[in-house]
């Protein structure tokens, strides 16, 4: 979080107590459906990002401020991205090659719309529009940062990576045709 | 690594990315080697901003109205520098990670990650608490020899860049002025840490 792109201050955040409350609610599931996770919502930042890691041999899902609170971001966009920072926990195989502890993103995603997906229905009942969900992020990410678009699309291009691009991760998740990833991840992501 | 947007338009997983490739498998005992001729991680005279640029541990991506490089750089020089946290420096602890690194050989690789911090009013530090112990060090050696170092970072880095260090009086010295650098002096370039170019066929690193 060196370069972590914050929300302007002229952007308002949603701060209502609905949607506080909303936010407590999806953490309260997520934490019920996959023990061992801890979920946390930091309120006292404007950064636009969620974050999986690991620290002193516990596992993390942060949502930052500025996302969780993010005026285009919807519930639905939040239980994905709920979804794929747990899978990158939770997903097995393919792991980053700078960081073996974390499921890469390709694979993040697919355990998102599968497996942890069905997980969470299971425990809370709770279902994911993945059109709206994608649609909305689609529109964060237009809104914050043109300059990695361009990039991570010169590098999938480059690399064949679906999950480098934003358009083409969300086209292979859609059409569910993402290839099956092998071998480490040596992606930046 | 595992954020859902790239964060600073990628910068900060190419910095993540090419700091883990320096202390990867093979590369840490690369780093070994050069140790044993020179204390690299002996955290009074040598500095972090001289030591990213011979690890060839710095950003060369091209990032939108973004000189990621130069705040790379600016960071190492002055804000680690100064940045203290439980009454211990963060460069000391640093320093302490590295220095250990080099001298268990039950570390197999680092792996750094940075997390942003819940308190904005607090400078830098490495979690838990600026560890420079051996004991406190060993903590973060999970049990396949990984050891990870994860900065927590109050805010975003500001706008304001420091050149790369390549220049003479950017040498370190020791308290006589003497330059300590002994050769290879670039022991990495960023293009020797850059991920592997993969076959579009087994998606694996080309021969």
């Amino acid at each position: 979080m060196l370069n972590a792109f914050a929300l302007p201050d002229d952007v308002a955040l949603c701060g209502s107590v609905s949607r506080g409350r909303m936010l407590e609610v999806l953490v309260g599931e997520f934490r019920a459906a996959f023990a061992g996770i801890e979920y946390e919502v930091d309120t006292q930042t404007r950064v636009v990002n969620a974050q999986a890691f690991g620290m002193g041999g516990s596992r993390f899902v942060r949502l930052y401020g500025g996302f969780a609170f993010h005026p285009l971001v919807s519930e639905d966009a939040l239980v994905f991205t709920l979804l794929h920072e747990t899978g990158h926990h939770r997903a097995r195989g393919r792991r980053f090659a700078g960081d073996p502890m974390l499921a890469c993103d390709c694979l993040a995603d697919k355990w998102a719309i599968g497996a942890g997906a069905a997980a969470l229905r299971r425990c809370s009942g709770r279902v994911v529009n993945l059109r709206n969900a994608l649609d909305n992020l689609d529109a964060v990410i237009a809104s914050i940062d043109v300059g990695a678009a361009a990039q991570t699309r010169r590098s999938s291009r480059q690399e064949g990576c679906w999950a480098r691009s934003w358009p083409t991760r969300k086209s292979c998740l859609f059409s569910d045709k993402a290839p099956a990833p092998t071998g480490p991840c040596y992606y930046w992501c | 690594m595992g954020g859902l947007i790239p964060i600073g338009g990628g910068a900060d997983a190419e910095i993540k990315g090419r700091l883990n490739a320096a202390f990867n498998d093979t590369n840490l005992v690369i780093v070994r080697g050069v140790v044993a001729n020179e204390d690299l991680f002996e955290g009074k005279h040598h500095h972090l901003h001289r030591l990213a640029y011979r690890l060839g541990a710095y950003p060369i991506g091209t990032y939108l109205n973004d000189d990621a490089q130069g705040k790379w750089f600016y960071f190492l020089k002055k804000i680690l520098k100064d940045a203290q946290h439980n009454g211990v420096s963060t460069t000391l602890s640093i320093f302490a990670i590295l220095s250990y690194a080099m001298r268990k050989t039950s570390v197999k690789r680092i792996v750094f990650d940075a997390v942003e911090g819940t308190d904005p009013n607090v400078d830098h530090y490495v979690a838990p608490d600026n560890p420079v112990s051996d004991a406190d060090i060993a903590k973060l050696v999970d049990t396949t020899g990984t050891l990870k170092v994860t900065l927590i970072c109050p805010s975003s880095l500001p706008n304001t860049s420091s050149p790369i260090p390549d220049k003479q009086g950017d040498l370190d010295r020791d308290d006589q002025g003497n330059i300590i650098e002994k050769p290879p002096i670039k022991i990495f370039t960023p293009k020797n840490l850059a991920p592997p170019v993969l076959s579009k066929k087994t998606r694996t690193p080309k021969k």
